[in-house]
């Protein structure tokens, strides 16, 4: 039982706010769970929907290494509903299973390439150390991003480090609201 | 003092933020509906926002007199978010729905969870809690 009730969301009447759940529904990445909670407050909807398509699904870094960083926060936080999920789009971009399999140990791994492993270096800090994020780790970063790649790398970061400490706190599950697809859901969840 | 990482035209997080128009734009909205406004009263926004920087007034909190039960309730969330989701049971939802309706918890937690991120993210880039270069 979610901690807090889900919004019965098929009574909302602003088409803004039955867009965010609907796109939920259809795409995942976030599953319609957390937004249901989320819609007790429209500004709220609207504030995290928007920071969300703004900084992971468009902006200017690449998208399947958002969804990287995405990941590695949920295995770093251990926030399983969060780390249940896929982006279809990071999928197509061919981000696969095996690639989530070793985020944790992404450093001695030679699943991933320099860049990608800069901008877990850096999520790393922004989790654990972020007042440690030193000269070294920078011009790392320099050296395969440009400041506003950077830039938008932490906000999207902090941004979902955040939401995934709050969302354990709620105890809210998969296929709990608008069950209409698997989309966006991680193979085992998809298949539970 | 370090330096800032990254130098906006006016040092601080908002000058970094507008070199992301659009998404300095939804902060700014963020910042305007639920930071700075809402239906949670600003000053315990502050107090949470406060315990999260590590304000050292309010580290021991549990040990003074200075807070009431709701602010007491709403800084063991804001632990439990920053450090300790475990501490979340039964006992702290009990005190959490005792004193809040269920909208002021989405949008205090969705303050706190935001306003977490953000003080990490700053914190990367040599600013402080405050957006300002740390001292």
């Amino acid at each position: 039982m979610p901690r807090i009730s889900y919004y019965p969301v098929e009574t909302l009447q602003d088409p803004e706010m039955r867009g965010y759940l609907e796109h939920a529904a259809r795409y995942g990445t976030p599953r319609p769970e957390s937004q249901a909670v989320r819609a007790h407050v429209p500004a709220v909807l609207r504030s995290f929907s928007r920071n969300w398509q703004l900084s992971f699904r468009e902006g200017v870094m690449d998208h399947a290494i958002k969804e990287l960083c995405r990941l590695y926060v949920s295995k770093s936080v251990e926030c399983d509903y969060c780390g249940q999920q896929r982006s279809v789009p990071a999928r197509e971009q061919g981000v696969g299973e095996p690639d989530v399999d070793e985020l944790l140990e992404f450093e001695s791994s030679d699943r991933y390439d320099e860049r990608q492993k800069a901008a877990l270096a850096y999520a790393s800090a922004l989790v654990w150390a972020p007042h440690e994020a030193n000269d070294a780790l920078w011009a790392r970063l320099r050296s395969h991003f440009s400041d506003d790649q950077i830039l938008e790398l932490g906000y999207f970061v902090g941004l979902t480090f955040g939401q995934q400490r709050w969302i354990p706190t709620l105890d809210i599950g998969h296929r709990e609201v608008l069950d209409r697809t698997r989309a966006g859901l991680a193979p085992d969840a998809a298949h539970a | 003092m370090p330096e800032p990482r990254i130098i906006g035209p006016d040092g601080p997080a908002d000058a970094l933020r507008a070199r992301l128009p659009e998404l300095y734009g939804a902060y700014a909205e963020t910042r305007a509906t639920v930071l700075e406004d809402g239906i949670v009263d600003r000053a315990l926004k502050d107090l949470c926002a406060r315990y999260l920087a590590e304000d050292e007034e309010l580290m021991d909190f549990e040990g003074s007199d200075c807070f009431d039960e709701r602010e007491r309730a709403a800084l063991r969330w804001t632990h439990a978010i920053a450090w300790s989701t475990d501490d979340a049971d039964d006992e702290l939802w009990d005190q959490l729905h005792a004193h809040f309706e269920e909208a002021e918890l989405v949008e205090l937690g969705y303050f706190v969870a935001f306003t977490l991120g953000q003080q990490h993210w700053m914190a990367t880039l040599g600013l402080g809690p405050d957006g300002r270069p740390r001292s």
